[in-house]
């Protein structure tokens, strides 16, 4: 006996696939248990990210527009100062798309466990629907970091040429 | 949650369907999206971890050759890296991807067995990673205790 309702069929009683609609409670209830888990830690890590960047950020902001008759005022350190700048930028940009992340196994994890307790259909799509966002978001997310690893490749590749077309100096 | 309250009441109060939780054309369709944008995600995935294997050996390979001394990434290091992605990444992939290909083959075949299957690896897949957690967030504790201990005793 399926337990696919397809449209041209009326839902059965369930006296027919109790069994193995428990096992899959079961599966669901843990599941959802390990995911409402995973997105609260997930929370905690990218705040202690987020605010350790912006602490390092300030730290290292005041250190390089520091105006006195120290060393700050090499160029080098402007330039790093600029770079730094970006990562910050960059970084708290990747928190936030973390946050957003971990929502969706968040949404998942305690919608299909509240849908497994109550019954709840309505929940039960919810549930399925965020890990459906979280699944697609994770791909996009693969797809540009390949993009990136790719990019660097080329970059590095040309790295040798580039320092071989530099003239001796000494 | 404000959302999740109201709808936990709304289900409390409303009338309850008799049956259990349904797999309908809607889940259907849902479990079909997220069957494509996983195997999308492990594809990606593989290729990304295969790239930067092979992007990591061939750069230190290279920057050993200009100075040995450097030592960056030697060969035993190559090795643990290898096996610690072959752990982190392999064994939950693997996971991943039976609970694809089982709901999919469940899916088509209306199968219940395979989908009870596929459900199962979804669990296997969350409790891996709920458990590397768990021990990374004890290490966490048992360094920050260790550093508090010794911070105490030296002074």
């Amino acid at each position: 006996m399926s337990i696919i309702d397809d449209e041209y069929t009326q839902p059965e009683p369930d006296n027919s696939d109790s069994s193995f609609s428990h096992e899959l409670e079961h599966h669901w209830m843990i599941t959802g248990k390990w995911a409402f888990f995973l997105s609260i830690t997930g929370f905690i890590l990218t705040g202690i990210v987020i605010l350790s960047m912006a602490f390092v950020g300030a730290l290292m902001g005041t250190m390089f527009t520091a105006t006195g008759d120290g060393a700050f005022q090499n160029p080098i350190f402007t330039m790093f100062s600029a770079v730094f700048q970006f990562g910050l930028i960059a970084s708290l940009i990747m928190g936030g798309i973390m946050a957003l992340l971990f929502y969706y196994m968040y949404n998942f994890g305690s919608k299909i466990q509240t849908a497994v307790r109550y019954n709840n259909q309505q929940l039960f799509e919810q549930a399925w629907a965020n890990l459906r966002n979280y699944m697609r978001m994770a791909a996009i997310l693969t797809a540009i970091l390949v993009i990136f690893v790719l990019l660097f490749m080329v970059l590095a590749s040309g790295i040798p040429a580039a320092t071989e077309a530099i003239p001796n100096q000494q | 949650m404000i959302l999740d309250t109201q709808t936990e009441e709304q289900s409390t109060s409303a009338p309850q369907p008799e049956t259990g939780l349904r797999i309908t054309p809607q889940i259907r369709g849902i479990w079909t999206e997220i069957i494509t944008w996983t195997m999308i995600s492990l594809g990606l995935s593989l290729l990304y971890f295969v790239i930067s294997t092979i992007n990591a050996l061939v750069m230190s390979n290279r920057m050993n050759a200009i100075n040995p001394e450097l030592g960056i990434y030697t060969q035993s290091q190559q090795i643990v890296g290898l096996f610690f992605i072959a752990i982190f990444v392999v064994w939950p992939g693997y996971y991943l991807f039976q609970f694809v290909t089982k709901l999919k083959k469940g899916l088509d075949n209306d199968e219940s067995d395979s989908i009870t299957e596929s459900f199962r690896y979804l669990r296997y897949n969350y409790a891996f990673y709920g458990i590397i957690t768990a021990i990374y967030f004890g290490l966490i504790a048992i360094f920050l205790l260790i550093g508090i201990l010794f911070s105490g005793l030296s002074r």
